[in-house]
């Protein structure tokens, strides 16, 4: 049975239906064959693959896997595929003067990116195209020239909605007219809504807050991300975030995900339970911030994002800074399969990075 | 007196000092009122209750020591009669934020008045002298010192810099280079001096051979003083070494640096538990960094979370772009002491040995004509500070030589 899993095409794998012991096997065998990839096609991670440590004192499954540090998608030119493959560099933010991530895509790379956040997603809206509700101004779509993750963003998770309607006018301030008539126009139908985590805190919830008005998204799912730096400052919990968003929205199902630029695609999507959730392309591993060395379940670690889908750059085993545990495997009540785990936040005094942003205040 | 103008004094943060009673008429060099003042500052230090748990400051009080300064004086050449300057204004070091001090302690005892820009970076150990320094100047006895000390800290402002750079008979800037060609474009009076401390290199030399012939109380103490010059500063200052060459054969070396490293990494892990997971985590990147860009890596070895050891194959100039923090060293082996010529230009400041000939050093500058190389010094005192420094007598580029005949 193995046998034929590893002949399915990886866009075919079921998305959270794996047991540990097929999950591993697939997974590993996949991300091996990349690892071999890389190494013969990427000069510098060939090098690295060479001259750095074994770093694991007691082997674990993942351990051939070096974890780069995902701060070399902006030192280093990260790619394993010829120039003329490349058909789209993706860059991260870079907020005055920091040098950014530059992500190299390939036609191979970017359908499988397309192909699995689209299972992802469907696992939480259903197969449906429903009517989008993007919480961010129309201008960042239009403006081409500055191809953000912010950007790229919207236009991934657009392609499982239709009619589009954005909430926000192009000053970031809230477009009430455009939202209720969006309501009226599907009332009483499912609705998916879609945008960044600060921007729904900042444009949405405060300014909802703030000028006492509600809005009616019953109906509704929303999927949300990018990260919470850029609210930092205001300290609000993931419980928090939900509870004063449906206050003011009456979305029921919010959820929140998780993941990287470098990663783009196999991204980790938070239950009904409130945990992040791994997928067949994904894994995670948290490492010790002294010994670097993975940790067991319900330890505070570095994140270590493996994931299947990077074939033209070397991002299959990446070592972030942020700060996770892993809560369990095949466990959750949500019934997902696959591990589960939560983020608490970035290793302190990390070089400041942003994850979606052309726009700041 | 100063006219100070209101806009200059609006503008900056006046940490210490007093604008009205400040004043820039020099003194003589060395002057016994500036030794017992930093002499205090050196007995207040050592009395604050957090001093014994801050290297920083114990190394401070311990320099400022009234027999230091005096032992000081004697190396220096010291004419009949030197004066100050009158004014100097002082850019202080980010990268290690108490050399403030050092650098307040410099242009007082070469009898000026001091300006000093402090770096918005501070630590507890900076704000400590801080408060000493203002108990200190508060008092009666001292105010004659006090009124020649303005502290202040502003963000760059180009206009307060170029104000006081109009009024500096001397300059003193820690930078980086960029810093210094930066405050470099400020007009000053025609005869202003300047003391510039750029962004320098240094690494040690170790001799295997002697390394294997000492006791191993004689290694203990050996490894304390490379522990100290590598983790004191972490390596961000512009002396900590970056690189460690060891001069032997082939199987010395192996055994020499098996010592070397396994006691320095149970000092530092004993003493340095408080490594930060941003300082592993910078390290891990940093030497994935250089296995990439580095030409001549040929092994990586991550003994500790203190300590990472990146060995090269090849010495040459361009090995002073690869630098380390928080107990990062590249290393290199050569046989003789002429392999380390490629390696020197005028970036490179101190070079710090163990159980090598410190006069075979001084020929190797002498027959090889180097730019490089100010200072020569055994290994456990790369940090030491001192008023020659970085091929300056910074206290005689402070003053003036009055020649009485």
């Amino acid at each position: 049975m193995l046998n034929e899993i590893k002949q399915l095409d990886l866009t075919d794998w079921p998305a959270y239906s794996w047991e540990k012991e097929q999950k591993q096997a697939t997974l590993l065998s996949k991300v091996l064959e990349l690892d071999a990839h890389h190494s013969d096609n990427c000069p510098a991670f060939s090098k690295l693959k060479s001259f750095m440590p074994e770093l694991d004192v007691v082997p674990h499954p993942y351990s051939q896997l070096f974890p780069l540090p995902v701060r070399l998608f902006k030192s280093q030119a990260l790619k394993s595929v010829p120039d003329d493959s490349v058909i789209k560099t993706m860059m991260s933010s870079g907020t005055s003067g920091q040098s950014v991530s530059k992500i190299y895509l390939d036609k191979e790379t970017s359908i499988y990116q397309v192909k699995v956040l689209s299972k992802l997603v469907r696992n939480f809206i259903g197969n449906k195209r429903l009517p989008l509700l993007v919480i961010d101004c129309p201008s960042t779509v239009k403006n081409r020239t500055q191809f953000s993750a912010r950007t790229a963003g919207i236009l991934g998770f657009s392609m499982y909605g239709r009619d589009i309607t954005y909430a926000l006018n192009d000053d970031m301030s809230l477009n009430l007219n455009a939202i209720n008539e969006f309501i009226e126009t599907y009332r009483g139908q499912e609705k998916f809504i879609f945008g960044f985590t600060y921007i729904i805190w900042l444009h949405l919830v405060e300014a909802l807050e703030q000028t006492k008005q509600t809005i009616d998204l019953t109906d509704s799912t929303l999927i949300h991300g990018g990260g919470w730096k850029k609210i930092e400052s205001r300290q609000i919990s993931k419980t928090n975030f939900k509870s004063r968003l449906k206050n003011v929205s009456k979305i029921p199902r919010i959820h929140n995900y998780y993941g990287m630029i470098e990663q783009t695609g196999s991204i980790f999507m938070e239950c009904e339970q409130g945990h992040f959730h791994c997928s067949s392309w994904s894994e995670v591993i948290m490492r010790d911030f002294k010994t670097l060395q993975p940790l067991k379940n319900n330890k505070v670690g570095l994140i270590q994002l493996i994931s299947a889908l990077p074939h033209s750059y070397p991002g299959h085993s990446i070592l972030s800074e942020d700060i996770g545990i892993k809560l369990g495997e095949d466990d959750c009540p949500c019934g997902r399969k696959g591990t589960y785990f939560d983020v608490l936040g970035r290793v302190k005094q990390a070089e400041v990075r942003g994850c979606s942003d052309t726009y700041s205040k | 007196m100063i006219h100070i103008p209101n806009s200059i004094q609006t503008q900056c943060e006046l940490v210490l000092g007093d604008w009205t009673s400040f004043h820039c008429r020099p003194e003589t060099v060395w002057h016994e009122r500036t030794i017992d003042f930093l002499t205090s500052l050196s007995t207040e230090i050592r009395r604050h209750p957090e001093a014994k748990s801050s290297p920083d400051l114990m190394a401070l009080a311990f320099w400022l020591r009234k027999s230091h300064l005096l032992s000081m004086r004697r190396e220096c050449h010291t004419a009949e009669l030197s004066m100050g300057l009158g004014l100097t204004f002082h850019i202080c070091p980010s990268n290690v934020p108490i050399n403030f001090a050092y650098s307040l302690a410099f242009a007082l005892l070469a009898g000026n008045s001091c300006v000093l820009r402090l770096s918005s970076k501070s630590n507890r150990a900076t704000e400590i002298v801080l408060q000493t320094l203002t108990v200190l100047t508060n008092k009666p006895e001292n105010f004659s010192i006090a009124k020649r000390i303005l502290l202040l800290s502003y963000q760059y402002n180009d206009d307060i810099s170029a104000f006081w750079f109009s009024k500096a008979a001397g300059k003193v800037i820690w930078g980086g280079d960029s810093t210094i060609n930066k405050m470099r474009q400020f007009p000053t009076p025609p005869r202003s001096r300047e003391v510039a401390f750029a962004d320098r290199y240094s690494f040690c030399v170790i001799n295997a051979e002697y390394v294997l012939s000492i006791d191993n109380n004689q290694l203990q103490s050996e490894c304390q003083n490379i522990f100290n010059d590598i983790y004191q500063l972490d390596q961000a200052g512009c002396s900590s070494p970056q690189l460690c060459i060891w001069v032997g054969s082939n199987n010395s070396i192996l055994q020499a640096k098996g010592k070397i490293w396994q006691n320095v990494s149970i000092i530092a892990a004993k003493k340095r538990t408080d490594v930060n997971d941003i300082q592993v985590l910078n390290k891990f990147v940093n030497t994935c960094d250089a296995i990439i860009d580095h030409d001549q890596v040929t092994k990586v070895d991550i003994i500790s979370p203190q300590l990472t050891l990146i060995t090269v194959d090849k010495l040459n100039i361009a090995q002073h772009q690869f630098r380390g923090t928080s107990g990062q060293i590249y290393e290199a082996s050569i046989q003789s002491l002429d392999e380390l010529v490629p390696l020197i230009n005028e970036k490179v400041q101190t070079l710090s040995y163990l159980g090598i000939d410190k006069y075979a050093l001084q020929e190797l500058i002498i027959n090889n004509n180097l730019t490089g190389i100010d200072r020569i010094v055994p290994t456990g005192k790369a940090l030491n500070m001192h008023n020659l420094w970085d091929g300056y007598d910074i206290i005689a580029g402070l003053s003036r030589i009055i020649t009485i005949e």
